[in-house]
């Protein structure tokens, strides 16, 4: 193999355009790795470690864009560095050909479009803040899409908006949906009466969707996973639900986050009785009491959090939903499955590009199978002491920043590589029982995750195969059949690699359950709360 | 708050974001972003004095 780079002074890509371009470098023929990245100090240790850090690039300035290429010939290197030149050429040229104007500034392009409300933020995390208060001070709002924004900046940033009544969704906010536009992750939604406000992004998109598919969404209104901490306290929630209810179009709205303290919690909790509009509260894994004793109605899950909202904007009781589809059905498939299993086969793996799902889904799964290790444990003693190894039930937030940030790579719901590796390496298990997803759709996300994913799935069942076992995958896809990459569609590539797919991920994390304990939870499931 | 109205949106930093918001029909411009003052904070904030922001 030989290592060829080149470097171009000043010429500043985003990682989001770079990271497609090395996607696509490296499935070139001929290629072993390839990258196009900013020269940093960060993404420098990455190349180091990759063996690909170059005397050239080490001399490099942050500024610069550096092309790097591990090929099986000197001559092959040049060729496909040409052809990273020619990609980047291309998309300048395909914005001069579509006459877009572009600004350097936020205050030109403030200047060309003066009734500009929202600004959308998405540079790296030490320039965000920086961004975000020039915003302000123009009177816009804010979206901030970057994480590894400090949290004092957050602060100060939240209290500069209330103090202009301009909301900041974000940092690290992923999803928002104002009048029909989706921002930063988004699902193509159904207009409808149903307002959210979310902490977390998949948490919003995948009660968003189910909405969806009922009476419709107003508006997704993002606050970032942080908002609720004690140090903010929770600014931009309390601004979104009143923003909700000054809202005409909203009728009932559901509010999702990860438990907040007691403090902030009650600072919520008393805002949203004054709403005067009907509200559901999904503090996903908390204690539902503080909820009804504030008079407003709680959600153990997402796909409750959606369902009692549809119930309650309809005027009806809500009503727990366990399965959607036919319950001798999801009996008899659960049985196919799990009667194929050796008895080693005990554990449920759980790789997930959504962090909520997660969370969700081992909240669903404890009470049905005991103990879940994670990287993002239910409990502390529970966290996985290495997150790339999983011990008896594992779930993995691969969305977490140990797999993105640390090592430079993109998001899971962008880039399936790890994902990919992780399926591969638990299907060599013999004790895994049954592997379960996520797949997250809209725009944003990958353009065929279901196609990626795929052919991996049907080589983990192979590996599996040659080694005795039959390995059950159970999947469940956010998305809806408006989004880009088509709902049904992407379901069907699943089930074509013989993934059992659900209609929501609470539902399929019961399938697991159900598979990994050859049946044996279906009365608890039955029964529960969860 | 006027939040809730037809959003109008700058886009500033990934170009992929713009392109997701055309495709939705959204109005939206983009800033094509670069790391200010060669990414040196000190220098950025000495810039941000003398602009007066």
């Amino acid at each position: 193999m030989v290592t060829k780079s080149r470097v171009y002074k000043g010429e500043y890509r985003d990682s989001i355009f770079l990271m497609r371009i090395s996607q696509q470098l490296g499935g070139l023929a001929g290629v072993h790795q390839a990258s196009a990245i900013m020269a940093t100090d960060a993404n420098k240790e990455l190349l180091k470690d990759a063996g690909m850090l170059t005397d050239e690039i080490a001399r490099a300035d942050p500024n610069d864009l550096a092309i790097v290429v591990d090929c099986v010939t000197s001559e092959r290197a040049e060729e496909v560095i040409s052809k990273a030149i020619d990609m980047m050429a291309e998309a300048v040229r395909e914005r001069a050909e579509k006459a877009e104007a572009v600004y350097k500034t936020l205050t030109s392009a403030a200047k060309a479009m003066p009734d500009s409300n929202i600004v959308l933020i998405s540079v790296p995390g030490k320039f965000a803040a920086r961004e975000a208060e020039r915003a302000l001070e123009l009177g816009k709002h804010v979206m901030i899409f970057s994480d590894g924004v400090p949290l004092e900046d957050e602060v100060l940033l939240k209290r500069l908006g209330r103090e202009k009544g301009l909301l900041v969704m974000g940092p690290d906010c992923g999803t928002s949906i104002i009048n029909g536009i989706g921002l930063g992750f988004a699902n193509v939604v159904k207009r409808g009466p149903i307002g959210v406000v979310a902490a977390s992004g998949t948490g919003s998109q995948a009660v968003s969707l189910l909405i969806s598919a009922g009476p419709g969404i107003s508006q997704v209104i993002g606050t970032g996973g942080r908002d609720l901490h004690d140090e903010v306290g929770g600014i931009t929630m309390l601004m979104g639900l009143q923003a909700l209810a000054d809202d005409p179009e909203t009728k009932t709205i559901v509010l999702v986050s990860k438990p907040p303290s007691p403090t902030v919690a009650k600072r919520i909790l008393e805002a949203a009785s004054q709403v005067g509009k009907p509200m559901v509260i999904c503090f996903l894994g908390g204690d539902p009491k503080v909820i009804e004793e504030a008079g407003l109605i709680p959600a153990a899950t997402l796909e409750d959090a959606a369902a009692k909202a549809i119930a309650l904007h309809r005027g009806e009781k809500p009503k727990r939903m366990v399965f959607s589809n036919d319950l001798d059905e999801v009996k008899r498939t659960a049985e196919k499955e799990y009667t194929k299993l050796t008895a080693g086969q005990r554990y449920i793996r759980g790789i997930y590009s959504g962090g909520t799902f997660c969370s969700e889904a081992m909240i669903i799964v404890r009470d049905l199978v005991g103990d879940v290790h994670s990287n993002i444990p239910l409990k502390p003693e529970l966290k996985l002491e290495d997150s790339n190894k999983s011990k008896a039930h594992s779930f993995v937030d691969m969305g977490e920043d140990e797999f993105t940030a640390e090592i430079g790579k993109p998001h899971p719901m962008i880039y399936h590589e790890l994902r990919q590796k992780r399926i591969l390496a638990e299907a060599s298990d013999p004790e895994t029982a049954v592997i379960l997803l996520d797949v997250v759709l809209g725009y944003g996300a990958h353009e065929d995750p279901g196609g990626a994913l795929a052919p991996t799935i049907l080589e983990a069942k192979k590996i599996a195969e040659r080694d005795g076992r039959y390995l059950p995958v159970v999947a469940s896809v956010c998305g809806t059949p408006e989004d880009p990459q088509n709902l049904i569609s992407q379901e069907e590539k699943l089930k074509s690699a013989g993934v059992i797919v659900m209609p929501s991920n609470a539902q399929a994390a019961r399938m697991a359950a159900l598979i990994a304990v050859r049946g044996k939870a279906w009365e608890k499931i039955m029964e529960g709360n969860l | 708050m006027r939040l809730l109205r037809k959003p109008k949106i700058i886009n500033v930093g990934a170009k992929f974001f713009y392109d997701n918001l055309k495709a939705q029909g959204a109005d939206a411009v983009h800033v094509d972003w670069k790391p200010p003052a060669g990414g040196d904070r000190e220098m950025m904030k000495l810039l941000d004095k003398l602009k007066g922001f």
